[in-house]
Order: structure tokens, then sequence, then C-alpha cells
């Protein structure tokens, strides 16, 4: 039996092969959910979907879209919210 | 047409503010101001009311000028790139 922390689905399981040839189970971190829309809650573009170790060695510009509400409302929201501010 | 102040909607220069300069065609204008100038889509552009006086194809430093006398704010940071280019 695994150790108890791993008997639950938190870990995903990866089937690896060995350099001896022997194909062993490991457990690894689940990716996190993918960034949202914060009005549609449409998942966003261009943003990337890994681990924060993952992320870190990623150049800033890669990490999200440079526009305005760039990361946070998907690229038709942002445009409608523009148009709202402007005609104000 | 030319001199309405528009804001810009799509890419990285969305909502900057924007003077149209010249008419390229139907679809398409040539802007400059607070972006690149630069063609753009008439799609691309929301129009406000305010109007300046620049003639067609004024230059962007004439464009800067209008903008700063009507109070829209200028940002700072495109004319330091202009200073290093006129070096």
């Amino acid at each position: 039996m695994p150790r108890p922390n791993k008997r639950s689905r938190t870990f995903r399981r990866v089937y690896l092969r060995t350099p001896k040839g022997v194909s062993k189970l490991v457990y690894k971190r689940r990716k996190p959910e993918s960034s949202k829309c914060g009005i549609c809650h449409k998942p966003l573009h261009g943003i990337p979907r890994g681990l924060p170790y993952q992320l870190r060695t990623l150049p800033k510009s890669s990490k999200k879209p440079k526009r305005m509400f760039g990361g946070n409302l998907c690229s038709s929201c942002a445009k409608r919210e523009i148009i709202k501010r402007v005609r104000k | 047409m030319i001199g309405r102040i528009c804001v810009k909607l799509n890419g990285r220069e969305s909502g900057r503010y924007c003077v149209i300069v010249d008419k390229i065609n139907n679809n398409a204008v040539l802007i400059d101001g607070n972006v690149r100038r630069r063609k753009c889509n008439l799609k691309h552009l929301e129009f406000t009311n305010k109007i300046l006086d620049i003639k067609k194809g004024a230059k962007t430093e004439d464009v800067l000028e209008a903008m700063k006398k009507s109070k829209i704010m200028v940002l700072i940071k495109k004319s330091k790139i202009r200073k290093k280019n006129a070096k």
C-alpha cells in the first residue's frame, strides 16, 4: 500500500520508465485550474497553465497579454469595458 | 474627421488616447498621440466628442502640443524615447 497521503487523488499518478528498464509509479502535483475572465468566466488565452516552479522560469511578457486588463479580462470583455468608460 | 480624439480598443495600446491625423482609405486612418504613429482600422477605435485643430498629416510633436493644450494627459514615457532618438 502507498503512504496514506498518496492514497487520495490530490496527486496525479505518472508511470515513468527508469534507466533500468522497469516502469515505476511516481506521484506528481496536479496543474492548477486555468485562469478565467472576471466577467464571462471563459478560460483566458495567452496565459500559461503550470505549477509555480514552471511559471517562474518563463519571461514576464509570456505570462499574460500586454493589454489593458490583460490577465484579468478576456479581449472582448476588455473592449466592452473600455468603451463603457470612454462613453461616460 | 481629422483631429478627432479617439481611444484605441485593441492591442497593447488599448485604452490609450490618440488623434486621427490622416485618412488612408474607407476602413483605415493614420493615428498619432499617446500611441505609435500607425495605420489603424476604424473598428479598433472608439470616437469621442472632442476635436483638435491640427493640419492633415501633422507631425507627432504638433499633435502632442495640441493634446497638451486641450488638457489630455500625454504619456511621459514616449517623450523620453523620442529624446533618445533625436540625439
